[in-house]
This record gives C-alpha cells, structure tokens and sequence, in this order.
C-alpha cells in the first residue's frame, strides 16, 4: 500500500512537472507570438490617409478618387497598389455595388521616381490581387520601379460609377513591394471611406414684378426714382398756341406769350420680365363731339371727318409715322425727346435702337429729329426738335420695348403743336393712355 | 375541401399580397405626384386694352402650354399681394372679370366661361381632351379694370385636365399689369379778328392806304365810280361778318338817292350804290381775293348790281384766312341835281364771336 501510494506520489509528481513545462511552453510561446506574427505580416498602418471624391451624388459615373497617405515602410519600393472598396472597413468585403470596371489611374505624387506612373493592373487575377474574382469590389494598380522610399503620396484615380444607394464605403488600402502582388511582398495597409449622400436641393422663387407709371413733371424737378416716388400730376399745358411757331412742352408759363405748366410727360417702368416689356398708348376717345375724337380738340367740338380740315377745333394730327411741322401749317403730336436711365441700373429700353417700337427697339416714328434717343441730363429739351407723331387709333401703338428686364428707365414724352392762321380759338386737350405688357 | 395546410398557405399568400399593396400606395402617390408636378407656363404675358382704372377692357393673354396631357380648364385668378400660385388672394378692389367674354381663342380652343367664375376668378372650360404643347391665345372682353390708379394686380395662371379647374394643376405661371394715369395734354388757341379798311390794303392788313375815295364831277351824262378795300381774317370757329353803316351823298339836306334793292347802274337817274364785284357796267372794281372763304352777301354779290343799304355786306362762316374785298361805288345824277358838295362817311365794321 505504501509502495503504491509511494507509486502514485511519483507519477503525481511526474504529470505535475509535465503541467509545469507545458505551461512554461504555452507561456513562453505566447511570448514569443508577436514575433512569429511580425515575422509572416510586417504590414504597417498607412498614416494621414484619406480619399477626396469628385463628387458625392448617387449614380455619379466617371467619379474621380483621390487618395494621400503617408507609406510607413521606408525601405522597400513601391510597385503594387490593391484598393477593395467594402461596405465595412474589416472582415469580408462586401461590395458596396459600384461598377469598377472602367477604372484608370489618372496621376501620383510623392511616389519614389514619381515620374514611372501606375497603371491599371489586368482585368485577369494574381496572387492577392482578385480583380477578376471580385470585380464589383476589387482594383488594383501597379508598376515597375525599383526605387526604395516612403512618405506621403497620392493617388488619383477616376472611372468609378456609382449605384443610386445611399451609403458609406470603405476603401481598404494595400501596398506591394512588388507588381505581382504576392503576400510576402505586402507593405502598409490602412481603410479610408467615403459616403455617398443626397444632395441638397434649394429652391426659391421671385415674384413676377411690374412697377409702371404715368406722370407729368416739371423741367425743373428731379426725376422720381421709382414709381412710388413719382408725381401724380397728369396735366401738360403747352400754353398758347399760333401760328408763328412750334410750341412743345415743357412751356415756361411766361405770360402773356406762353403760359405753359412747364411739364412734360414721362413713363416710368422697372419689371423683372425675363423677356422684356413693352410700352404701347393710344389717345382715348373724346367724351363729346362730332368726328377726330381721338385728335387735340376742344371739348364737344364739331369736326371735319377729313382729318385735314384747319378751320374745325381739332388739330391736324400728325403721321403716324412721324413728320416734320412746319410753323404756321396746323399740326399736333408727340415724340420721345430720350429714354433717361439715372434712377435705374439698366439700359434695356430701345437698347436695340430704331425699329418699330418691338423686339428691344424704339419706334422711329417717335425718335424726333435728331432720331435718338439717348439718355442725356437735359434730354427734355431737345434743341430744334420739328418732328412729331400721333396715333388717331384705337389700336395701342408700339412706342419702345426692351427684350429684358428694366429698372426704372423713364420714357420722356414732348408735346408739340403750330396752328393755322384759321385754326379756330379754344382750349384744346386729348388724353393719351399708356399700356405696360411685360412678358415673363 | 381544400386541407387545413393548404388554406393556411393561401391565407399567408393574401397577408403578403395585402401588405405589399398597403405599402406601395405611399410609392405611387410619389410616383404620381412627380409626374404631374406642375410645370411653368412659357412666354407668357397680358396685354391690356387700357390701363385706365375702372374701365371695361379687354385682357389678351398669350403663354405656351409645355405640358403634353389633357386639358379641360384654365383659371385666371387675379390677386394684388403675390402671383404665386396656391397661396391667399387678395382680390383686386373693382376688378369684375366675372362679366368676361371670350372674344378669341386661338391654339388650344372650345372654352367657354365656366359658371363658377367670380369677380377676381375667371375660368374658362372646355370638353376635356388631350393638348400637346402649344402657343395659345385668349382674348377676353368686359373686363373691368380695378379701382386703384397705379395699382400692380398679379393674374395667376394654371391649367388643369378637370374642366372646373379643380384637382391637380397641370401647369402654372402668373402675370401682372399695372394700372396707370394718363396724361392729358392742353394747350389754347387764343382768338383773333384782323380787319383793315383804305382805299388800297395789303391782304394780310398789313398796310392800308387812303381813307377817301373821290367820284369827282358827278354827271347827268355818265356814272362816276370809285374804289376803296377792306381785309378780314379771324379764327373764330363762326368767322366774321362786315357791316357798312353810313348815309348816302349827301349835301345839306340834297340828297342822292341810295339804290335799295340791288339795280343796274342808270345814266341820268339818282343813284347812289355799291358792290363787292368785278363790274362790266360801269367797269369798276374787282371780285374778292386771298385765300379766305369770306364772301359778299346777295345785295351786294351780283356785278352791275349795286345797293347801299346798311348792314351786312359780306362774311365768312368759319374761321378764315384773308379775304381782301374791293367796294365798288357808283354815282348817277339827273341833270337837276342842285350844285354842290356832296359827301358820306361809310363806316365798315367786323365782328366775330368768340
């Protein structure tokens, strides 16, 4: 019995001696084990590493990657590059269902001989890298150069299409010391993502904007600089009337030889019209009387239908198209002396010059003398002006359009009238109507 | 009968089918929504027959329709705070477009005014049918423009497949005008009356020479003339009229007699008389010149006729340029005639009223 417990005690001993070097083992093992695993993977993290995308938008095709990061392995060239582009960052790679298939390699930086480029690898696998295996996922890029270096460097690829999914993406990064990509050769390693994000959309809208106005200003009054600023006066009396001379407004009231209100008419307009604005007028019908109701008249007067007749209370209007007036031969009418652009930051009304009065020009009908219209300090009072129109119609005539928007131009209107020696005495008036037709 | 198994399957088939269905209603509606979401009207405008406040016009719309569909109304809604469409209208004050007529339609025809139009909502319907898109123009008459002088009013546009323009919008964009003042222009024609008298004149009275016209020897064998001018001209609508107030020659209490009704001149008789005429017998004077429409009157108009009576012996019924008018005077005595100095004053007057 003794001699057998003695038996057992000694195997006892024996299996824990055994325990105790197993374990020695195991420990030591352990110890050793980041060595053994240094040894078969020497892969570092790559540092400061990102990757900039052209663009974030779902189903973008031809989207260029931009990749930096800094190479940790110093000692070794630089010939293969594999990025597998992952739902997650680690485990197995799941597509992200991207088209890779049309991938290039665009340019490099910082590479050592920067100058001998990467290129696309085959479509065909090898070694690590699966480009044909796992297509939806896998590129890779290499090239031959023996140079040894590290450091930062980019790399600028394009021809990535992406699906309609909103998602992040890792792009897994390896480096190779060689261009057959084998695991032995493998140098850094380290993930970048990007996301692919709804794009924000802003809408606002401006409002269709018409500001048109119609008044009668002294010479001597500034211009309103927009229409709620503008005179409400209508009236423009060029005062006496004979005929020795040509009268047009303003008229100094200067008795007992003129006595005008010193007014002129002016139209004031700023729209946002995309296709411009048109201004149009015509005389409106005389409440009273007999025949030229729409001509200079006195009130309730009995006319001559001929329109020529110089012994009635209506004047003689002027063409249509515009006629000089020679003192002393009965006519009345209107014209454009200029187009004022000071209160205003545009040049759009008659910009296109002479024409009818549509499309961006200015009615020739209307453009007086000199035939201009330009914009001058002082355009009321155009110097030696005899040319005049009127419009006896119903029918709205074009006066000036623009093919644009317009900001607070004004339209400067004259008066002007001579008698015959036979042109009976009275007090004579027509009111003109001015009509604003933008078009958006 | 089917076993319980099988009813059961069919059963979870039903669940699922419902399910999917329940889900995809959220799915189509956005579907649907983004196929008729409204696009905007092109090119439009509004051209007003007048700007004038408070007038019945017209409003003449012209704008493209983009949106190929059907189409079976179009609303006009007029609003003075914003053209965008779908928001608060605030009606024009005045605006009555409820009174509106179609006087044209040209693209996209067959409307009428819908019922349901009020006075800032105008609505247009047609039988519904299918439109590609297309440049059209309306042109409606009646309208009233707004009471507000100088006023901006926004007409917002949208067109729909139903014809009272309910349910969805097909497309939209909106307008605006501007009421506006007009311009009144004045002036006056002041009044003139330009009359001269002498023995000669300038037509245009601007010289007149002579106040006395000599017969010399009045003769029982032969008439004496003589002649003297007068001009007038004026502006008064109603023209002139010339008056002659005066004797016959006369010396003391002898007398010529003045020819009353309008006779030929008669050698040996006592006749005293004038006219406005070119005479043959005796030759004197001329007939009236210028470019005037004044013109003798019946008394004194007739050449070898001659009258001196007092009041009107010439006028023009309008306004008129110069008329110089030359007097002719005869003189006829018996040869009984007392001796003497036989003489008259005539006075010749013009008057217009103003």
């Amino acid at each position: 019995m003794n001699r057998s417990l003695s038996s057992y005690s000694l195997a006892s001993r024996t299996t824990r001696r055994l325990v105790i070097v197993a374990t020695a083992l195991v420990l030591t093992l352990a110890g050793m084990l980041p060595y053994i695993l240094n040894g078969t993977a020497q892969a570092a993290q790559l540092q400061d590493r990102k990757a900039t995308i052209s663009t974030s938008e779902p189903s973008s095709t031809d989207v260029e990657f931009i990749f930096a990061y800094n190479n940790q392995d110093t000692a070794a060239a630089k010939q293969g590059i594999r990025y597998q582009f992952c739902t997650t960052p680690l485990g197995a790679c799941t597509a992200a269902g991207w088209t890779l298939t049309g991938f290039t390699h665009d340019s490099q930086t910082g590479w050592p001989t920067n100058a001998t480029a990467f290129t696309a690898h085959a479509a065909a696998d090898e070694n690590d890298c699966l480009q044909s295996t796992n297509s939806t996922s896998e590129i890779c890029f290499e090239r031959t150069s023996a140079t040894t270096g590290g450091g930062a460097v980019t790399h600028t690829i394009s021809g990535i299409n992406f699906n309609a999914t909103i998602q992040t993406v890792y792009i897994r990064i390896t480096t190779y010391l060689d261009n057959d990509f084998q695991s032995v050769d493998l140098l850094d390693t380290g993930v970048v993502a990007v996301a692919v994000v709804r794009q924000l959309t802003t809408t606002g809208k401006v409002q269709e904007r018409l500001e048109f106005c119609v008044f009668a200003i002294d010479d001597a009054t500034a211009l309103p600089t927009n229409c709620a600023a503008a005179p409400t006066t209508t009236s423009i009396d060029i005062g006496v009337v004979d005929n020795s001379s040509i009268v047009q407004s303003p008229v100094n009231d200067s008795a007992p030889t003129s006595l005008g209100n010193d007014d002129y008419g002016a139209l004031q307009v700023n729209t946002n019209a995309q296709d411009g604005v048109a201004l149009t007028w015509f005389p409106d019908l005389a409440a009273s009387g007999t025949n030229e109701l729409r001509s200079f008249r006195v009130s309730g007067a009995t006319c001559n239908a001929s329109g020529t007749d110089v012994t009635d209370q209506c004047f003689v209007d002027a063409a249509s198209t515009g006629e000089a007036f020679t003192a002393g031969t009965e006519r009345f009418g209107v014209y454009i002396p200029c187009r004022d652009t000071t209160q205003g930051t545009t040049t759009g009304l008659g910009a296109g010059g002479t024409g009818s009065g549509s499309s961006g020009t200015y009615n020739t009908a209307y453009s007086g003398t000199d035939d201009t219209i330009t914009s001058a300090a002082d355009c009321e009072n155009e110097a030696s002006n005899v040319k005049f129109a009127w419009n006896d119609s119903a029918t709205a005539a074009a006066l000036i359009s623009s093919t644009g928007v317009v900001d607070d131009e004004i339209l400067k209107l004259r008066h002007g009238a001579t008698a015959n020696a036979t042109t009976p005495t009275g007090t004579y008036t027509v009111v003109s109507t001015f009509i604003a037709t933008p078009q958006f | 009968m089917f076993p319980r198994s099988y009813r059961l399957f069919v059963r979870r088939i039903c669940i699922t089918w419902q399910a999917l269905l329940i889900m995809s209603v959220p799915a189509l509606a956005l579907t649907f929504y983004k196929s008729v979401s409204a696009a905007d009207l092109a090119n439009r405008s509004i051209t007003l027959g007048t700007s004038v406040a408070s007038n019945v016009t017209t409003h003449s719309y012209q704008f493209t329709v983009p949106t190929a569909g059907i189409l079976g109304s179009i609303q006009f809604e007029y609003c003075t705070n914003t053209p965008f469409v779908g928001t608060a209208c605030t009606a024009p004050a005045g605006l009555n477009v409820s009174t509106a007529t179609i006087q044209s339609q040209i693209g996209i025809t067959g409307f009428s005014v819908h019922g349901s139009s009020t006075t800032n909502n105008l609505i247009i319907t047609r039988v519904a049918g299918a439109v590609v898109p297309q440049t059209v123009t309306y042109v409606f008459g009646t309208i009233t423009n707004p009471s507000a002088v100088q006023q901006s009013v926004y007409v917002r546009i949208s067109t729909y497949a139903s014809t009272d323009a309910s349910g969805v919008r097909t497309d939209e964009g909106a307008v605006v005008f501007s009421t506006a003042r007009q311009i009144g222009a004045q002036a006056f024609v002041p009044p003139y009356l330009t009359f001269c008298v002498g023995v000669t004149v300038s037509g245009d009275c601007t010289s007149a020479i002579g106040d006395k016209v000599s017969l010399g020897e009045l003769s029982s064998s032969s008439t004496k003339t003589g002649t003297s001018q007068m001009s007038a001209a004026t502006n008064d609508v109603a023209g002139y009229v010339l008056y002659l107030s005066g004797t016959t020659l006369t010396s003391g209490n002898i007398i010529v007699d003045p020819i009353g009704t309008p006779a030929a001149s008669i050698v040996g008789n006592s006749q005293f008389g004038i006219n406005l005429r070119a005479n043959t017998s005796p030759s004197v004077g001329q007939n009236p010149t210028g470019p005037g429409t004044g013109s003798p009157t019946a008394s004194f108009n007739s050449p070898n006729l001659f009258s001196y009576t007092n009041g009107v012996i010439a006028s023009s019924p309008n306004s008129t340029e110069f008329t110089i008018f030359t007097i002719s005077y005869i003189a006829n005595v018996p040869a009984g005639q007392e001796p003497g100095v036989y003489t008259t004053t005539a006075t010749y007057i013009a008057t217009a009223n103003f």
